[in-house]
C-alpha cells in the first residue's frame, strides 16, 4: 500500500478518534453538571456514592470503547506506518536566523531593500509598545483591584474569586487577543521582509557575536556570580525558615487533608 | 522454521523499537518515588509523617493518599496566606534551591504529571501544532502566577491556585480519596467547587490528548517560576554556539514554545540532542554522568546520516524554500503527528518521536567504560532508594492503631484539658457529659473552613443555653498557641469575641488521640455528635451547615 494511502486511513481514524475523545469527555461534563444540577437545591448531599455510580454507570459503555478504539488506533499505526512529514518553522524563525547575519545599519544612503526592512521593523515596535502598554495598564488594574478591601468583604469566598474573574479577565483576554494579533502580524510582516532580508544578507555567513555588557552578562564569571549568590541566599532562607518555625507550619498543613485544595469543601 | 524465527525477530525489533526512552524511565522512577506510601490508596489515608516536611520539586499534591513529601506550590500559597504572621522563608528558600540545582529539569524529568500529560499526548489523535499564537498564550502562566502570589497576600488564607484550578489536587487528591469505599463520608463534602473543578479536570485531559503539555505550557505557575531559572540551573541543556548553524532542527523536535534551546519554556528533555547534526547541544552538569553529547543526528529507520555539507546546503536551500506561501506555520491547523505537510522540506532529514523507533550511534568511545560503571552505580543506588522508600513507607510507617468509632457505637470514655470555658470546669469528660447531647467539633487554627464554621457552632451553643456540651478540639499539631490565635481573631478580624465563648476549648493530647479515634483521617474539620447516652449519632466530615447541624442535634436528642 502507498505512504499516501496509509496516511490519509490514519488521519482518518485519528479524526474520528478525535472527535471521540472531544465527545467523551463533554460526556463526562454533563453527567457531572447534571448530578449538580439536579440535587443542589435538595437537603442533604449533592453527591452520595451511589449518584455517582449511578451518573457514571451509562458511561461504562463508551468509556470501554474509548479504549478499544485507543488501542486500534495505535495497531492502525503499525499497520499502516508512513514517515511522518518534515516541520517547518514560521516565516519569523527565518527571518529571525537571516537578521543575525545582517550587517550594522550602514551610512548614507539607504537602498530599497532596507528601507522596506526598517519600515516594517518600526510598525512592529509600535504595534509592540501597545500591546505592552496595554498589557502594563492590566496588570496595574489587577493590583489595584486586588488591593482595594472593598472587593473583599470575606463573607462569600467562591463569589467573591468569581467578581475578581468577571472584573478581571476581559482585561486579560483583551491584552491577550492584542498580543496574539501583534503575533499574527508579525509572522505576515516576516513574510514580507523576508524576500529584503536575503537581498540583504546574500553572501554573509557570520553572525554578530554580543559585545559589551552583553557579553559581560553571558560570561561564566558572571553566571558563578549569580549561582553563588542565589545558592547562599536559598540555604539561608530554608535556614531561617526551619529557625522560625515555618517549616513545621508547612508540614501540619501537608499532614492533612486540604479539602479546600482538592475541591472538598 | 524460517518463518517462526523471523517472526520473533520482527517482535523482537518492534520492542526493542517502541522501547521507553531513559528519560522516560526517570519519569516514571520519580513518579513513583514521590508516590511511594501506596498503601495509602488501599487505606484511603494520607501519609502523615516527617517527610512531609520536604517538598517534591514537581506538581503532586500533597493531599494524595500516596504522596510523602508536600506540594511546592500548595505549600508556597500556604506560606504566602501566613506572612502576616512569620515569613514563608522555608518553602523560598527550597524552590530557589529546587532552581538554583534542577530549573525546569524538574518539569521533563521529575513532575508526574508532566509524566501523565506526555502519557495522553501519546493517544493517537490528530495534534495541535506550536506556532506563535501558542508562544503568546504560553504567558498566561505568569498572569496565574501573578494572581497565585497576590491573592493569599492581599485576600489572605485562600489557596487560589489549588483550590479552583489545580488538576493534580482534583486528580491525585480528590479522585485518589474518593475511589476508596473507606472514604465514602467524603462524599458528602462534594459540591459546586468539585464540579467546577472536575470539569476543569476533564478539560485538561482532553486538551493534553491534542496539545502537547497543554497544562504546563499555559497554566502551570511551578514551570513559570522554575523558567526564571533557566540561564542559570546547574542542569539542563545548553547551546555551544560555536557550533550552531542555526539549521532550527532543535525547534523543530521540540514540542514545547521554545525560541532557543534551553529558554525559559524549555523543559530539559533532551530531545533536540540527538537531532543536532553538529553536537552544538549538550548537557550542563558533571561530564562524569552524562556524554557531552551522546548521538548523532536520528534519521527515520533505513536512511543513510547525512555529511554535514549535504545538512548545510539543505538548511540554504530551506531559506530560499522558505518562500511565502499560504502553508504559513502561524496557523494553528490541525494536523498529523508530526507537523504540516509541506513539500519544500523534503531536503532535511526527517526526524521521527524518540521513542517511535531509532538507530543511535555513540560516538565518544574512548570514555564508554568509565561511563558505563558510572550509570550502573546510579541506576543500583536509586534503585535501592526506591525499594528503601517502598519497603519504609508500606510497611514500616504507622498511622493510628487504635479502635476507630464508627456511628451507632458507643464513645469510649476520654478527657482532655481545656483551655478556655465559660464555667468552671478545667477538663472535658465523655462521662461528665453523659445526659445531655453532646457536640465535639475538630479544627485546626491553619484550617479555613474550621474557622468559618466555629462561630455559628458558637451560636447554637448558645440558643441551647446549657441543654446541649459544645466542645471544639484542637488538634495536636500546634504551629502557634491557640490562645494567641484566638487573640488575634479577636483583633484583626473585628470577629465577635471568641476569648467569649461560651463553648469549651480544648487541645487534643497524642495519648488519647481523639480525633483518630473518632474517625478523622486528616481532613479538617470534623463533628462529632453524642446522644445523652454517649453514643455516636454522627460523624460529619467537612464543613458543616448550620442547618445540618441542627437537625443533627435534634435527631440526637429524639
Amino acid at each position: 500500500m502507498s505512504e499516501k494511502r496509509n496516511k490519509r486511513i490514519c488521519f482518518a481514524y485519528d479524526v474520528f478518534f478525535g472527535a471521540f475523545t472531544v465527545v467523551f469527555g463533554a460526556l463526562l461534563i454533563a453527567q457531572a453538571l447534571k448530578l449538580f444540577f439536579q440535587f443542589s437545591a435538595t437537603e442533604g448531599a449533592i453527591f452520595t456514592r451511589e449518584r455517582v455510580a449511578d451518573a457514571l454507570s451509562p458511561l461504562a459503555v463508551p468509556g470501554v470503547l474509548w479504549i478499544v478504539a485507543a488501542i486500534a488506533a495505535f495497531v492502525l499505526r503499525e499497520l499502516f506506518p508512513f514517515k511522518p512529514s518534515a516541520v517547518r518553522l514560521g516565516n519569523g524563525y527565518a527571518l529571525y536566523r537571516l537578521k543575525k547575519r545582517m550587517t550594522e545599519r550602514p551610512q548614507g544612503e539607504l537602498s530599497d531593500a532596507r528601507r522596506a526592512v526598517l519600515r516594517e521593523e518600526r510598525i512592529l515596535t509600535v504595534i509592540r509598545l501597545f500591546c505592552l502598554a496595554v498589557c502594563a495598564a492590566t496588570a496595574v488594574y489587577m493590583i489595584v483591584y486586588l488591593s482595594m478591601p472593598s472587593h473583599f468583604p470575606k463573607t462569600d469566598v467562591v463569589g467573591e474569586v468569581r467578581d475578581l474573574v468577571f472584573h478581571v479577565f476581559p482585561w486579560i483576554a483583551l491584552s491577550f487577543a492584542l498580543c496574539l494579533g501583534a503575533a499574527a502580524y508579525s509572522e505576515y510582516s516576516a513574510k514580507k521582509q523576508l524576500p529584503f532580508v536575503r537581498q540583504l544578507t546574500a553572501g554573509v555567513a557570520a553572525e554578530r557575536s554580543p559585545s559589551g555588557v552583553f557579553a559581560a552578562l553571558q560570561g561564566a564569571r558572571f553566571r558563578l556570580a549569580v549561582r553563588i549568590a542565589i545558592g547562599v541566599l536559598g540555604v539561608t532562607l530554608v535556614i531561617v525558615g526551619i529557625c522560625n518555625g515555618d517549616m513545621r507550619a508547612m508540614l501540619i498543613k501537608a499532614i492533612n487533608i486540604c479539602t479546600e485544595c482538592i475541591g472538598l469543601g | 522454521m524460517a518463518k517462526v524465527k523471523n517472526f520473533f525477530r520482527k517482535i523482537g525489533k518492534w520492542f526493542s523499537a517502541h522501547r521507553p526512552t531513559k528519560r522516560r524511565l526517570i519519569q516514571l522512577y520519580a513518579a513513583l518515588l514521590t508516590n511511594a506510601n501506596v498503601k495509602g490508596f488501599a487505606t484511603g489515608k494520607i501519609y502523615q509523617g516527617a517527610t512531609k516536611n520536604l517538598c517534591v520539586p514537581g506538581l503532586n499534591c500533597y493531599s494524595c493518599p500516596g504522596a510523602i513529601g508536600a506540594c511546592p506550590l500548595g505549600s508556597l500559597q500556604n506560606a504566602l496566606a501566613a506572612s502576616s504572621t512569620r515569613a514563608p522563608a522555608y518553602v523560598f528558600g527550597i524552590i530557589v534551591l529546587f532552581g538554583l540545582l534542577l530549573g525546569r529539569t524538574i518539569c521533563g524529568f521529575l513532575c508526574p504529571f508532566g509524566l501523565i500529560q506526555e502519557l495522553l499526548y501519546k493517544i493517537k489523535t490528530p495534534k495541535v501544532k506550536k506556532s506563535v499564537f501558542t508562544r503568546v498564550l504560553s504567558y498566561f502562566k505568569y498572569v496565574l502566577l501573578v494572581l497565585l502570589i497576590a491573592i493569599p497576600l492581599i485576600y489572605a488564607s485562600v489557596p487560589a491556585f489549588c483550590k479552583f484550578i489545580c488538576p493534580a489536587g482534583t486528580l491525585e487528591g480528590a479522585i485518589g480519596l474518593l475511589s476508596n469505599p473507606n472514604n465514602a463520608d467524603f462524599f458528602a463534602m462534594l459540591g459546586g467547587l468539585f464540579t467546577w473543578k472536575f470539569v476543569l479536570l476533564v478539560a485538561f485531559i482532553v486538551a493534553s490528548v491534542f496539545i502537547f503539555r497543554f497544562f504546563c505550557r499555559f497554566f502551570c505557575p511551578l514551570g513559570a517560576i522554575y523558567g526564571f531559572f533557566c540561564k542559570i540551573a546547574l542542569l539542563g541543556v545548553k547551546l555551544d554556539k560555536s557550533k550552531c548553524i542555526d539549521c532550527g532542527l532543535c525547534l523543530k523536535t521540540c514540542k514545547m514554545d521554545v525560541k532557543r534551546v534551553g529558554d525559559h519554556e524549555c523543559i530539559q528533555c533532551g530531545e533536540c540532542l540527538s537531532v543536532c547534526p553538529t553536537k552544538a547541544i549538550s548537557w550542563k552538569g558533571s561530564s562524569l554522568f552524562v556524554h557531552a553529547s551522546s548521538a548523532e543526528a536520528v534519521f527515520a529507520p533505513a536512511e543513510e546520516p547525512r555529511p554535514l555539507g549535504a545538512l548545510l546546503a539543505a538548511s540554504a536551500t530551506e531559506d530560499r524554500t522558505d518562500a511565502p506561501d499560504s502553508e504559513c506555520a502561524a496557523t494553528l491547523d490541525v494536523s498529523e503527528t508530526v507537523g504540516a505537510t509541506s513539500g519544500e522540506c523534503v531536503q532535511e532529514p526527517v526526524f521521527v518521536d524518540a521513542e517511535e523507533g531509532r538507530e543511535t550511534v555513540e560516538t565518544d568511545a574512548p570514555r564508554r567504560g568509565r561511563a558505563f560503571w558510572l550509570r550502573l552505580c546510579a541506576i543500583c543506588c536509586a534503585g535501592i532508594v526506591l525499594l528503601a522508600a517502598l519497603v519504609y513507607y508500606n510497611f514500616f510507617s504507622s498511622g493510628w492503631g487504635g479502635v476507630v468509632l464508627k456511628e451507632g457505637e458507643r464513645c469510649t470514655p476520654f478527657t482532655l484539658e481545656l483551655y478556655q470555658t465559660a464555667n468552671e470546669n478545667t477538663v472535658f469528660s465523655i462521662e461528665a457529659s453523659k445526659g445531655k447531647v453532646t457536640v465535639i467539633n475538630f479544627w485546626e487554627t491553619t484550617c479555613d473552613p474550621c474557622v468559618e464554621e466555629l462561630p455559628y457552632f458558637e451560636k447554637v451553643n448558645r440558643e441551647y443555653n446549657g441543654e446541649i456540651v459544645m466542645v471544639a478540639v484542637h488538634s495536636t499539631h500546634v504551629t502557634e498557641p491557640v490562645q494567641k490565635f484566638i487573640d488575634k481573631e479577636d483583633r484583626e478580624k473585628n470577629k465577635e469575641s471568641w476569648s467569649e465563648y461560651t463553648m469549651m476549648m480544648a487541645v487534643d493530647r497524642e495519648d488519647v488521640n481523639a480525633y483518630e479515634m473518632l474517625g478523622g483521617k486528616g481532613a479538617y474539620p470534623i463533628t462529632v455528635i453524642l446522644d445523652q447516652e454517649g453514643v455516636i449519632t454522627c460523624i460529619r466530615q467537612g464543613k458543616m451547615p448550620e442547618t445540618e447541624l441542627r437537625a443533627e442535634i435534634i435527631k440526637a436528642m429524639g
